[in-house]
């Protein structure tokens, strides 16, 4: 996870203050407002989701582009919060695969935004880490199918 | 005359940043391609100085798209610029004939020096 904080203040200049804990994941997650996943396999499979109010993910897409980001329904916004979570899960299984030759590939990464949204995954263990920025709450939520040990 | 860069990738996103860096810098960006397929298609149209190339991407993945250009144009120059960096992938782009592989994120010092170390 240090990794992921160290990206995150490398592409967005916005740093995690404070973060939690691995936790296990019960039931759906509900969202903050912009949610990003990505889906990865290999010799195993799972998926890297990414979940933060609009504020926070305005923000951080401005400060990576040097565009002014406001609206979240905005095409290169999208485009941006896709691709922060691209690096960060792409980051992440650089380091999966050399340590464990797991061989995991990375599809494209999908975002929603919207208000009450629900995301539920079937048939695989997750967990989150809450972290906070000086901007809002940031919630990372992983999973692999057969599950993770907390 | 300025160097002239084909970016393919598939985010808008990247393209826009890259796209201000190398512009910044005195590159002109030939075109943008945003699938291997369409970045081998531009290459033999525009002959560009340098390809910027990420690996995933939908309907033909950049390590094929690398392999597709240096068979034709051995002289081709290639940065591949991507999230993944395991050793396999970098094996495999290295196999392929990419010039220079470089891990995302990027600053314009990263791609800069990139380019300087290629032309």
């Amino acid at each position: 996870m240090e990794s992921t904080k160290t990206l995150l203040k490398d592409m967005t200049g916005i740093d995690i203050v404070k973060m939690s804990v691995p936790t296990e994941q019960v039931g759906e997650v509900d969202s903050m407002g912009v949610c990003t996943t990505i889906t990865f396999a290999g010799k195993c499979k799972g998926r890297f989701m990414i979940d933060m109010p609009p504020e926070l993910a305005l923000a951080m897409v401005s400060n990576m582009s040097g565009e002014k980001m406001d609206s979240i329904k905005y095409k290169l916004f999208l485009a941006g919060i896709a691709e922060m979570n691209n690096i960060i899960a792409g980051d992440a299984n650089t380091v999966l695969n050399n340590q464990y030759a797991l061989g995991l590939r990375l599809a494209p990464p999908i975002v929603f935004t919207g208000k009450n949204m629900i995301v539920a995954t079937a048939k695989m263990d997750a967990v989150f880490i809450e972290a906070s920025t000086e901007l809002g709450p940031i919630k990372i939520n992983i999973a692999f199918e057969g599950g993770i040990e907390v | 005359m300025s160097k002239r860069v084909l970016i393919v990738d598939d985010s808008p996103m990247i393209h826009n940043m890259l796209r201000k860096t190398l512009e910044g810098n005195g590159y002109e960006v030939c075109a943008d391609a945003s699938n291997g397929r369409e970045g081998v298609h531009l290459y033999e149209k525009l002959q560009p100085d340098i390809v910027f190339m990420d690996i995933t991407m939908p309907i033909m993945d950049g390590i094929e798209a690398v392999k597709c250009i240096k068979d034709k144009y051995k002289e081709a120059k290639i940065i591949m610029l991507t999230a993944m960096g395991d050793e396999e992938i970098m094996s495999q782009a290295e196999e392929a004939g990419v010039d220079i592989f470089l891990k995302k994120p990027f600053n314009d010092f990263k791609i800069i020096s990139a380019i300087a170390n290629i032309v």
